[in-house]
């Protein structure tokens, strides 16, 4: 058994440069030559045994569905002759690990690989590689940190095999993706690895300072595995000797790094020379621990080290426009609420999709994918659905919070696994049984408990939160103390970070903001560390700017003054400043504000008009004309299109101030006509899709928008679910033209009367009727023109 | 490799993917010049190339063939602005489509700038004769030709430039190119209207201008 408390343990060096050395061939696949060469491979392998590797990577790192497809040999195949060569060299003395490199596709949402598939693709390689006998599973060469959780997860769950993962870093500190030095540590050490390190890319010298970085963020083992210095870009040779390699290999030993070897460039001849420069005296026994608190996203880490905002919004509990969002699955609503709040200054945004009827269990996880795609802050699951959660930290990128458990047995048996399953940490209410206690003390012993047993289950003490419940003044006056008791007990004597919702202290009382803002201040300087509030509330958020500089935790300032150096009071309004009329006095035209695309001033005019018109007349009488006027000057060309889309923003806002309107009065939505819109099946090219959407839901029609990439089936579905009459298609390739022809005529199969709008650069009207569409709309404008003859047919 | 940002985005070539004519007016301008702030800061511009015979890749159709004419090896390069620009641009379609469609088209002439970049940095070290960049879907050199490069240049692992099962570059704006080398000078050659694959929708095509006269 392979024990990483003995350091160092020496990895081996390239395989691929070895084997370019022993003469393969550009771009063609190493991973085949375990079947056709395998006395090659296994002679290499030989070499780096002889030079002092304790384990040799098998020759697998390419061998998945994706990179060998078409290559005659099954992944098995492949996977099976290079364990089997690498342990013809290696016998029982040495060790040998499966090898799993990137797919060589990108998973959603930057590619369109779906995460489920990357899994199954990973399964496929480690159940192979733990039958012909490999030892470990190195996941390694990783640029995406949710890549890396496919592959971590498919190992986990069909091996019983140690795990490490190395991935990629650029001297920015940051992957290709995004993915910091920090983010990696807290979503593996989470999802339960053996070691983490860092490859290739870089030289000893220029990975030292993030394996420093990485040394200080986890418990871990760490290893590394750098290349020969850095590549020349015209011959590729690499600049650093053996001997160069060895000295700065040898420096390692100081970070308390516990693996070593080499990776691009490096030969037999520099593992022989590191194992030289590298005496175990060297290697500190101990090396510094990371006690902070740090959930993150795939890119982006929040180190609970100061007051950090929860972003309440995207809850359905009294909001009837977001409860309609999630029936409807009207993403870009979801969305539109993040946004907001990222721009307002949440560090983590909370998810919660629960209303009755809804399966929260497909529901959840597809929202977290939504919004993974749109943000980099870290999320908040929200929810008591066991299902739910783990369907949602399953697909989740990077590591989570979970809110909530109780001090309830059934619940803490349930959902703690899930929590430790997937490294989350979690938010325990100070509640059980038998309700709320009245008493700090009461709710004190309940966190003792969840504290308790949280630890039994493996979640580390750091990864829980404590929520000690905010009770409505209103009701329960004499309790609000109790609760700011139990908050500074919790901090103080379990050490533990403490959650409080904010806003539920003033329901019942007029004046809600002062009452806030107050209970705030005080549970702030109780020792609450993460609020739940609403960001877009600047009063609050600039208290928690001003308490943290009050708290010497802003240093001299900087992030206040930033942030509030030209507000005066009063008129506590920053951020991005909205397009608005240069006088804002008097009543705006709302023709005028529309047509010179100032959102502020047409939602105020269409709030304006609501007080004596109703909502069909807004749209019909105000809105659509003043976009028709905006149409005709961009069809003139006295307007162009950045123009043309900001007149359609603006009227967005407009028509999104309708629709909460409706939705809070319990009235039907405006339309004039259901569509489906999509980018099709291989196609990742939305904005020209998305412009027309939004210029179309502008006249009023509602757009069912099924995103980017979507598969024939899936609009053939939708088409007969909903009864559809219009379907509008984009693509921007010569390629994907053909996914285009396939949609309309599966779906003209299954709804012979559906007609298509179709559009893209490389559409002509020719090819547009070839394939069978009925309207081929060069811009947004003809779209609408086409929706008007299909529905007022 | 690393490469540097410039200091401005080229606001003739930002204007006229935008299909605005002339100037723009101070709106338009104001929310460029924002947009410009964001997508110098998000970007992180990279690039890879590499010298190769001219016979080491399949390189399809008869314009690239003239292109590479009397040549004796072929410089192949890869630049992409990165994910970041990538996220950027999927959440600003949800904050805002108009500053989203600026974003998208100003990241369009980024990119061709970084290539710009690129190039001069290869005819530097190349101390040779060089054409122009040619790219895959240009003319009648297909699409599909994208893939081998980036394999050549073994993209993905250099500068995290892939490409999907449709032949779309991931991150989005990136490009690839060839440039033929030779030891004489040469110019190279562009593709006519009638061999190139854009003939019937290409919108310079339409106002009777084409690329080849840029």
């Amino acid at each position: 058994m392979l024990d990483f408390r003995k350091k160092p343990i020496f990895l081996d060096g390239g395989m691929g440069t070895t084997l370019q050395q022993s003469g393969l061939e550009l771009g063609a696949s190493p991973d085949l030559l375990s079947l056709t060469n395998p006395e090659l491979i296994t002679s290499i392998h030989k070499q780096y045994i002889e030079a002092g590797s304790d384990i040799v990577y098998a020759n697998t790192f390419g061998a998945n569905r994706f990179k060998l497809e078409g290559c005659g040999y099954t992944v098995e195949e492949v996977v099976d002759s290079a364990v089997k060569a690498a342990r013809a060299a290696c016998g029982s003395d040495y060790f040998v690990a499966l090898d799993v490199g990137p797919l060589g596709e990108l998973l959603e949402p930057m590619g369109t690989l779906a995460f489920e598939e990357a899994y199954d693709a990973f399964s496929q390689v480690m159940v192979q590689g733990q039958a012909s006998g490999a030892d470990l599973i190195v996941i390694e060469t990783m640029t995406d940190l949710y890549e890396v959780k496919a592959a971590v997860l498919a190992a986990k769950e069909h091996t019983v095999l140690p795990v490490l993962v190395s991935m990629t870093f650029e001297e920015n500190g940051r992957t290709f993706t995004g993915t910091s030095v920090s983010c990696m540590a807290a979503t593996l050490e989470g999802l339960g690895v053996q070691a983490v390190g860092i490859n290739c890319s870089l030289g000893p010298v220029e990975i030292f300072p993030l394996a420093k970085e990485l040394c200080e963020a986890t418990k871990l083992p760490v290893f590394v595995k750098p290349n020969a210095g850095l590549p020349d870009p015209r011959t590729g040779a690499y600049s650093i000797t053996p001997e160069g390699f060895a000295q700065a290999m040898a420096k390692y030993g100081e970070l308390g790094v516990s693996l070593v070897g080499g990776c691009c460039g490096t030969t037999p001849e520099y593992i022989r020379e590191m194992k030289r420069a590298f005496s175990t005296e060297m290697v500190k026994s101990q090396k510094p621990s990371a006690e902070k608190s740090v959930i993150c996203s795939g890119t982006q880490a929040a180190v609970i080290d100061k007051v950090t905002v929860i972003g309440e919004r995207i809850n359905p509990t009294g909001k009837k426009r977001m409860k309609q969002a999630l029936i409807d699955r009207d993403y870009d609503y979801i969305l539109s609420q993040a946004v907001q709040q990222i721009d307002a200054g949440a560090h983590v945004l909370d998810v919660n999709v629960g209303i009755p009827d809804i399966d929260e269990a497909d529901l959840l996880p597809k929202v977290v994918k939504e919004l993974q795609a749109i943000t980099d802050l870290p999320l908040q699951i929200d929810s008591s659905n066991p299902e739910a959660i783990e369907a949602a930290l399953r697909v989740y990128n990077g590591k989570a919070i979970v809110n909530s458990v109780n001090g309830e047995e059934k619940v803490l048996e349930r959902i703690l696994p899930i929590v430790k399953r997937y490294g989350a940490a979690v938010v325990g209410l100070t509640l059980d049984e038998n309700g709320i206690p009245s008493k700090a003390e009461e709710r004190f012993a309940i966190a003792e408990r969840i504290l308790e047993r949280a630890t039994a289950a493996g979640i580390p003490k750091k990864d829980v939160f404590i929520d000690c419940l905010t009770l409505t003044a209103s009701a329960q006056q004499a309790e609000v103390q109790e609760t700011l008791k139990a908050v500074s007990m919790v901090k103080e004597r379990l050490g533990l970070h403490t959650v409080l919702g904010v806003s539920n202290i003033s329901f019942g009382l007029p004046c809600r903001p002062l009452i806030n803002r107050t209970f705030l201040a005080l549970a702030m300087e109780n020792g609450l560390d993460l609020p739940i509030i609403n960001p877009n509330d600047e009063d609050m958020m600039g208290m928690i700017h001003a308490f943290e500089m009050l708290h010497n935790r802003d240093k001299n300032a900087e992030r206040f003054i930033a942030r509030y150096s030209d507000v005066s009071l009063g008129t506590m309004t920053r951020g991005a400043k909205q397009r608005e009329s240069a006088s804002g006095e008097g009543e705006p035209s709302l023709f005028h504000a529309l047509e010179k695309g100032m959102k502020a001033d047409t939602i105020h005019a269409v709030e304006q008009l609501l007080r004596t018109e109703d909502e069909m007349t807004v749209v019909n009488d105000y809105l659509i004309p003043a976009l028709d006027k905006v149409g005709q000057g961009f069809e003139k060309g006295t307007i162009f299109l950045p123009q043309m889309m900001q007149a359609a923003t603006a009227a967005q806002g407009g028509f999104e101030r309708i629709k909460e309107r409706l939705a809070n009065s319990g009235k039907e939505q405006v339309s004039k006509g259901s569509v489906v819109i999509a980018t099709v099946k291989g196609d990742i090219h939305d904005i020209g899709k998305n412009i027309v959407k939004v210029i179309m839901e502008n006249y009023g029609f509602e757009m069912i928008d099924l995103g980017r990439d979507v598969p024939v089936e899936k609009i053939v579905e939708t088409v007969l679910e909903k009864d559809i009459k219009l379907v509008g298609l984009s693509a921007l390739m010569t390629t994907t033209l053909k996914s285009m022809e396939e949609t309309i005529i599966a779906v003209k199969k299954a709804a012979p009367t559906c007609k298509f709008i179709v559009g893209g650069a490389v559409l002509t009207p020719d090819y547009a009727e070839k394939i069978g569409a009925d309207y081929y709309c060069k811009d947004a404008m003809k779209s609408v023109e086409a929706a008007k003859e299909v529905f007022d047919a | 490799m690393k490469l540097e940002k410039p200091l401005r985005i080229d606001i003739k070539q930002w204007l006229g993917r935008l299909g605005v004519k002339g100037q723009a007016d101070e709106d338009l301008q104001a929310i460029m010049e924002t947009c410009e702030r964001q997508l110098l800061q998000t970007a992180g511009p990279q690039g890879v190339y590499r010298v190769l015979d001219l016979d080491a890749l399949r390189l399809e159709g008869t314009a690239i063939q003239k292109h590479l004419e009397g040549c004796g090896e072929m410089a192949v390069m890869a630049a992409t602005l990165g994910a970041g620009v990538d996220r950027m641009l999927r959440a600003a379609q949800i904050r805002d489509m108009a500053e989203a469609l600026i974003l998208d088209c100003g990241a369009s002439v980024l990119i061709e700038q970084i290539c710009d970049q690129l190039e001069g940095q290869i005819r530097q070290e190349a101390q040779t004769f060089l054409t122009g960049r040619y790219s895959p879907g240009y003319g009648d050199l297909p699409i599909e030709t994208q893939g081998q490069l980036l394999t050549a240049l073994d993209a993905g692992r250099k500068i995290g430039l892939t490409v999907n099962k449709s032949h779309i570059m991931i991150p989005r704006k990136s490009v690839t190119a060839v440039l033929g080398m030779a030891d004489h000078p040469v110019t190279g050659y562009l593709a006519t209207c009638g061999e190139c694959a854009l003939r019937e929708t290409c919108v310079l095509r339409k106002e009777g201008k084409s690329c080849a006269g840029f």
